[in-house]
């Protein structure tokens, strides 16, 4: 193959996975989508009445015994939390965002991790590596060395693990509104300011997606062109590039001044509703751990049991092999 | 009566070395009373409700002599839990003092700052809730909620602390007409229900009129004026450049010697029984705008729009044409779809159905760097709009982006900046303008590519009265000297009818009328739902029967002239 035909290909391969997952979320997902994210609403099924503190170690739990354990048990669990979304309000606007985005996960992690895993780890895992594509030797500089079958495959199923980690986390954002969030940690003696930092940072981040898209609208109606430069002219392609790259950077900058601003404010808001009047807070909202939270935390502590016994039986980490068990 | 608040002798300096933010200002407020606080951007009015609240010196580093004294205390030495026990603050932007996703969470958060018992901070939180009447929201996301009721749960969150006073500070700026209204009647039922003490500072004088006792104008730093309402109102604001209202106003043409003013159309009646018959039937002369007779400019055929992934329209079919030379006003109810019709013109969204064109192209036709010489789009809040590093690159972003060489660019932007007199800022951070300076930047980063159409989106919004004043006294004279088409978005009757000559209402995503001002406030009379107050002339020239009835001040005036003499000077009655 000609060889800067076969350097593009490779560079397109490894760049294109990254970019391709993050365009496919935003083309799927949308802004909304994203918005969504962190704007909690309630609801009655039993998640939203479980202790945030149990949500939070379900996900600790689900991510460590996901990395020590088989990969077809990460995906057990994967569709574990996602059949539990289904108690949530409007599952359906739930599943539309977690699903492109597990969806996602997997061709992000797999693609890359299908570039970065060193043959002699592929041969050991898979009795073989064959490669469909292998990329010139300098890119092992980068520790990339081509695609094969089998780093595809040994992709999947890191990717299976991460999709199982991130399901179970969107179970807490889905479920507990952030001040149920923070009372459950400060409960846990967890300092009150660095509650309240982590609330107004979860309510600040729609508030400046919003304030994005007003600025580059403010851009587009100055006469700025954000979309693809219809040029094939290298130079041209590289000058809009930059141009967009500097008026990122600009929004952004201004973004910054914008929400410092209101950081002043909300710190005088806080202070003048008694914030720190007291080391710690009350709380008029009962977060106590009833019965079904000592029965979900027993049953999260036997998976984990579970998890353990079962890498040591010989369903541990290691990529499935289809030659031979161990 | 017992002082609520004290004031004696009270000067603040931010600097040591500078210029003094205010300058001996002394006042008493009792108990129970209902205080507006007037003064132009910059006059040192947020400063003094700082000082009073305990921000200054607590928060805010700034050097305080005299005396402030809040039921005794003195907030230099009150700790901030204790005093906002005593007064409640509330301030411009309700985003900024809402922490929480849920309604009843946010208002629970000083209580519970407080380390009350669990029981107390419920009850405190379900008075606070029925106060500001949001009960039927308790549990509703607060993202959801709209700018008015954002404000009500931010005075609930104050209230909550169960303060004897309440402090605002412009609390309707950003808010539109019918939040500002939702704000107002609370704050009605505080002082009246529950005797309340309450200070606002404010720029909508007119509207507040109902609702206060006493008006305290800071001028220079220092108060000018401090009387009760109706005697304040005998007074020039005008000249201190604060929003006078036109009943006031015009009961002065009448009784320049009165000593308190009318602050509605009946008291104004009932104060001069004898003008209702005298100007019964009277023909006023008024100059109508003659019909536009320029080429179509912007048309809408048909246009439809539904925000993707939406499942309703928030334009529904509408149909309009708008000439060169108009200086057209768009108006109506929040959510109707006025800021939508101003970004399918600016080319930010495309219509779903129909067509939209611009000086006869279709917007689907038009590149993104045309649309700037075409269009000038300034947004409702200038801060949104500003983000290059200095006054004079962002004046001349759209020029360098066509390709001009900086030294040119240079030139014309200078040029502009003279216009609004900013040229002297030419190398600061705009974010360092105040927030009349940012406006006019705003509008001069767009004019400066000579747009044929400009669109501005509430373009006093926030602005006192006489800065106000000055953009569309500017923009109006680029539509008679330079034949500028302008379509802007209101929600102040007073200057839409003083400044436009052609009101198009939208409501529920449809054009419900569209005309010259007088025809469309005769309409709108008899439809409330469109939220539309004509101003006060109106009202009043309606009530007497005037023919045809007044818009602006000036086509009542001689009248009221005439009346003066043929009534002499009469002793006026205070309403009781």
């Amino acid at each position: 193959m000609n060889i800067a035909l076969l350097w593009a290909l490779s560079i397109f391969l490894i760049v294109a996975g990254p970019f391709l997952t993050i365009y496919l979320i935003w083309k799927i997902i949308g802004f909304r989508g994203y918005m969504s994210l962190f704007q909690f609403v309630e609801g009655k099924s039993f998640l939203y009445r479980l202790d945030p503190r149990v949500k939070i170690l379900l996900a600790i739990i689900i991510t460590t015994v996901s990395a020590f354990t088989i990969w077809w048990i990460s995906g057990i669990f994967l569709i574990a939390m996602l059949s539990l979304y289904f108690f949530t309000v409007e599952p359906m606007s739930k599943y539309r965002i977690v699903v492109p985005l597990t969806i996602a996960t997997f061709l992000g992690t797999a693609w890359n991790e299908a570039f970065f895993t060193t043959p002699s780890l592929l041969v050991e895992l898979f009795g073989a590596d064959n490669f469909l594509l292998l990329f010139p030797s300098q890119f092992q500089l980068i520790g990339a060395y081509g695609l094969s079958f089998q780093g595809f495959f040994y992709g999947l199923q890191i990717a299976f693990r991460a999709a199982a980690a991130i399901t179970s986390g969107f179970l807490l954002v889905f479920t507990s509104s952030p001040a149920d969030i923070l009372r459950s940690l400060e409960k846990s003696k967890v300092p009150i300011e660095l509650g309240f930092a982590l609330i107004v940072a979860v309510i600040a981040i729609p508030k400046i997606l919003e304030s994005s898209m007003t600025i580059l609208d403010a851009m587009r109606v100055r006469g700025f062109d954000f979309g693809p430069a219809k040029s094939r002219n290298p130079k041209v392609l590289l000058s809009k590039f930059y141009q967009q790259l500097k008026a990122v950077l600009m929004a952004t900058a201004s973004i910054i001044i914008w929400t410092l601003k209101g950081a002043e404010n909300i710190a005088i808001s806080a202070d003048l509703r008694g914030f720190r009047a007291s080391k710690y807070r009350t709380y008029y909202r009962e977060i106590k751990f009833g019965r079904q939270d000592w029965f979900a935390t027993l049953l999260l502590i036997l998976l984990f049991l579970i998890g353990v016994y079962l890498s040591g039986a010989g369903y541990g980490p290691l990529a499935y092999n289809p030659r031979h068990r161990r | 009566m017992t002082k609520a608040i004290e004031v004696s002798g009270v000067s603040v300096r931010y600097n040591v070395n500078g210029e003094p933010a205010l300058k001996d200002v002394s006042f008493d407020i009792d108990e129970g009373e209902f205080v507006l606080l007037v003064g132009r951007t910059g006059s040192g009015k947020s400063t003094l409700l700082n000082t009073i609240n305990g921000v200054i010196p607590h928060i805010i580093n700034a050097q305080s002599e005299g005396s402030v004294r809040v039921y005794g205390k003195d907030p230099k030495t009150t700790p901030l839990k204790d005093l906002s026990q005593i007064i409640g603050t509330v301030y411009q932007t309700p985003e900024d003092q809402i922490f929480s996703l849920i309604v009843e969470d946010d208002v629970a958060f000083g209580p519970e700052n407080l380390a009350l018992p669990s029981d107390e901070i419920r009850k405190r939180v379900d008075d606070a809730i029925g106060l500001v009447n949001l009960q039927g929201k308790k549990r509703f996301p607060t993202f959801l909620l709209s700018g008015g009721q954002k404000q009500r749960l931010v005075i609930a969150d104050a209230l909550a602390m169960r303060p004897k006073i309440m402090i605002l500070d412009e609390p309707t700026s950003m808010l539109d007409s019918l939040g500002t209204s939702e704000v107002f009647s609370t704050l009605k039922k505080l002082r009246d229900e529950y005797g309340m003490t309450i200070i606002m500072a404010e720029h909508k004088v007119e509207r507040v009129l109902g609702l206060v006792d006493r008006l305290i104008l800071i001028h220079d730093r220092t108060v000018a004026i401090d009387k009760p309402i109706r005697q304040a109102l005998m007074e020039d604001l005008n000249s201190y450049g604060i929003e006078e209202p036109q009943i006031s106003f015009l009961y002065k043409k009448i009784d320049p010697g009165a000593s308190m003013a009318p602050i509605t159309v009946d008291e104004f009646l009932e104060k001069e029984a004898g003008f209702a018959s005298f100007a019964s039937g009277r023909h006023l002369q008024v100059e109508d705008a003659l019909p536009p007779s320029g080429d179509p400019v912007v048309e809408f055929k048909d246009v439809s729009f539904m925000y993707e992934k939406s499942k309703n329209y928030v334009l529904e079919k509408m149909n309009f044409v708008i000439k060169k030379g108009e200086y057209v006003s768009v108006v109506g109810p929040n959510g109707s779809g006025k800021t939508t019709a101003l970004r399918l013109i600016a080319g930010l969204q495309k219509p779903t159905l129909g067509d939209v064109r611009l000086m006869g192209i279709s917007v689907s036709k038009i590149k993104r760097l045309d649309y700037s010489s075409l269009v000038g789009y300034v947004f409702q809040d200038p801060d949104q709009m500003l983000f290059n590093s200095t006054v004079l690159a962002e004046v001349e972003f759209t020029l360098r982006l066509r390709g001009m060489g900086k030294k040119e660019a240079d030139k014309i932007a200078e040029g502009v900046l003279d216009l609004f007199s900013l040229r002297s800022y030419r190398d600061e951070n705009p974010h360092r303008l105040s927030v009349g300076q940012r406006r006019l930047l705003s509008l001069a980063a767009v004019l400066v590519n000579k747009p044929k159409i400009l669109l501005l989106d509430e373009p006093t919004r926030g602005l006192d009265w006489r800065t106000g004043e000055e953009v569309l006294d500017f923009v109006g004279q680029l539509v008679r000297e330079q034949g500028e088409t302008v379509i802007t978005v209101s929600h102040n009757m007073k200057q839409a009818s003083d400044h436009s000559s052609r009101m198009i209402v939208f409501y529920n995503g449809s054009v419900v009328a569209d005309g010259d001002p007088r025809s469309v406030f005769s309409l709108s009379l008899e439809h409330p739902e469109w939220s539309l107050v004509p101003p006060q002339v109106f009202q009043l020239s309606a009530r007497v029967k005037t023919e045809p009835a007044a818009i602006k001040v000036d086509e009542i005036e001689p009248l009221l002239q005439e009346y003066r003499s043929y009534s002499g000077h009469r002793t006026p009655r205070c309403p009781s």
